[in-house]
């Protein structure tokens, strides 16, 4: 089916690697929990605040290959008052953790974008910590599509 | 043949080339047939026998129409009779028309009920979640799945039981659960409900390096155009100045081209003309081919898609095309018209079904999902793979028509070459 490039070769290898990594736990309900346990990490515990953080995602991905992501958090981002880090977790993959974005006063803006890869139909979390000491969280749920046609 | 042009007048290739870059019909029509880009006239542009790719179904489909052979057993004339009452199990029959291994399932066209969790199904065909309240006999329901064609000759829905995806047995068993849906589905999301599901919008930018990895084709390509085959040739011996010479060619494209009796796509000529010229190798479907392909649509980008349809042949071969885009081909019995025309902008389970146009101006595109570039006709070939049919190799003369006739569908859209898509 596919003509190899050695540009989709780098990308299988790398998919091959994190699979086999992820070859330990890949039913849903350990990834949920895992989820649950890098987010309790980040938090020290803490419950994050539902608001403050938007995450831009497609309601239905076509594929899960190469799902546009991009997350922003409402802040001053002024020296006593800004967004250190946003982590960013799918609760469906084999290995929830997909990003840990650090910031600081010079960013500006606490946003980012990039490309993610979603093994099934979830829910990606994102929970940004202030230099405050506070989380804030959202999370959105992506359909990863069926196709019509069948096998 | 090869050897004769290059060892032969070298002005008069590169006037050749000049009159083919130019793009300007007036001027191609006022120069004689001697100054026609030269093309090689006898070899195929892709293997014989064309084997299909190593990991797309393997399955045998020669029983079955393809677009050049006609092959499909004639539909039954009468309903089958049943000797009693269906005594199906209800419950094996909700598991197969969920069964994407059956040819894609039930799901794929019609919402029903609770069968498949009512995960993302599709609205290409009626909802049947309450036919069991429709009073339906037994015999009706059992032919619809069977063959609907004893009743509606033209039906979107492959003859299930005639064409083997199930036993009887199995229709049994769907039949009993059709009987049992009477109440309309209930949707966890309203994603789920196709009269709901937003459509969907490509909004990456195909042109950004970073975006669309297949932009690497142009560069592969801008280096093999200046690379010196054995001849001591290169594609820019006779074309010095691609980005002016190309500007609108791949525009125009397919054409009509008598002297293969054939229409030509893009992919086509690279191979034939190559082969003629320079002498290099690049059979259709190949990663220089579709480079190549790629770079001459890219500097066409922007150009509204404009085929030359003037004359007889050139309208012939569109008629021809037409006539393709409706024959019921394969094992699921499908005609291009039956999904990108009755069903055109529905939901087949949970994949949009787009309309002839849009389908062409961003060939060869980057398939996310493949992480590969396609052309055209792969394109082709993989929806016949899908529909279950047996694909032609690349270079068919039916492949041709359908692309020429896709393209009079599409004009004056822009080139923005490479797509991406899914």
């Amino acid at each position: 089916m596919r003509q190899l490039s050695r540009r989709a070769a780098l990308l299988l290898g790398a998919s091959g690697a994190a699979l086999t990594i992820a070859g330990w736990n890949s039913d849903a309900f350990a990834a949920a929990k895992d989820a649950a346990d890098d987010i309790a990490k980040f938090t020290g515990g803490k419950t994050a605040e539902k608001g403050k953080v938007s995450i831009e995602l497609p309601e239905i991905a076509e594929n899960g290959n190469t799902v546009p992501l991009s997350i922003a958090v409402d802040s001053p981002m002024t020296a006593d008052n800004y967004v250190t880090d946003v982590l960013v977790v799918a609760d469906g993959n084999p290995r929830p953790g997909v990003a840990t974005f650090h910031f600081s006063p010079l960013s500006g803006k606490a946003e980012a974008s990039t490309r993610i890869r979603l093994a099934t139909t979830q829910n990606i979390i994102a929970v940004a910590k202030t230099s405050k000491g506070e989380f804030f969280t959202a999370q959105k749920l992506v359909k990863v599509t069926i196709g019509g046609c069948g096998g | 043949m090869r050897e004769g042009i290059l060892s032969g007048n070298a002005v008069a290739l590169i006037v050749a080339g000049a009159v083919l870059a130019s793009g300007s019909q007036a001027l191609a029509q006022a120069t004689p047939a001697k100054r026609e880009a030269p093309i090689e006239l006898k070899a195929d542009a892709s293997p014989r026998p064309w084997k299909r790719y190593p990991g797309w179904p393997a399955r045998d489909y020669s029983k079955y129409n393809t677009l050049a052979n006609l092959a499909t057993p004639p539909a039954p004339k009468e309903p089958r009779k049943l000797t009693g009452p269906i005594t199906g199990d209800a419950k094996k029959g909700a598991e197969l028309v969920a069964d994407r291994a059956r040819g894609g399932s039930c799901l794929a066209c019609h919402v029903m009920g609770p069968a498949g969790g009512a995960n993302l199904p599709g609205n290409v065909a009626p909802d049947l979640s309450e036919i069991g309240n429709a009073g339906r006999e037994d015999e009706w329901l059992f032919n619809y799945v069977y063959d609907a064609r004893v009743y509606n000759p033209e039906t979107v829905m492959p003859p299930w039981g005639s064409h083997g995806f199930f036993d009887e047995a199995e229709i049994n068993d769907i039949v009993a659960f059709l009987k049992t849906l009477k109440s309309p589905a209930v949707f966890k999301t309203e994603l789920d409900n196709p009269e709901k599901r937003p459509v969907p919008v490509e909004k990456r930018d195909n042109l950004d390096p970073i975006e669309n990895p297949a932009m690497w084709a142009v560069e592969k390509a801008e280096a093999l155009f200046k690379q010196r085959t054995a001849s001591g040739f290169a594609c820019a011996t006779c074309h010095n100045d691609p980005k002016t010479q190309f500007k609108t060619w791949a525009a125009a494209m397919p054409k009509w081209e008598p002297r293969l009796n054939k229409v030509l796509g893009v992919e086509e000529f690279i191979t034939r003309h190559a082969k003629a010229t320079t002498g290099a190798d690049w059979m259709m479907e190949t990663d220089d081919n579709r480079a190549m392909s790629v770079y001459l649509h890219f500097l066409a980008n922007g150009e509204p898609i404009k085929v030359d349809t003037a004359s007889a042949e050139a309208k012939a071969a569109i008629a021809r095309g037409v006539e393709l885009s409706k024959r019921k081909v394969g094992q699921l019995n499908m005609a291009c018209t039956d999904c990108h025309g009755i069903a055109a902008n529905k939901w087949i389970r949970g994949q949009w079904l787009g309309e002839p146009k849009g389908q062409y101006d961003h060939f060869p595109t980057w398939r996310t999902n493949l992480l590969a570039i396609w052309d055209i006709r792969q394109r082709f070939q993989w929806c016949q793979v899908n529909i279950r049919a047996d694909e032609l190799p690349p270079d068919a003369k039916e492949y041709g028509d359908l692309e020429f006739y896709l393209a009079t569908q599409n004009e004056g859209l822009k080139l923005s070459v490479p797509g991406i898509r899914h």
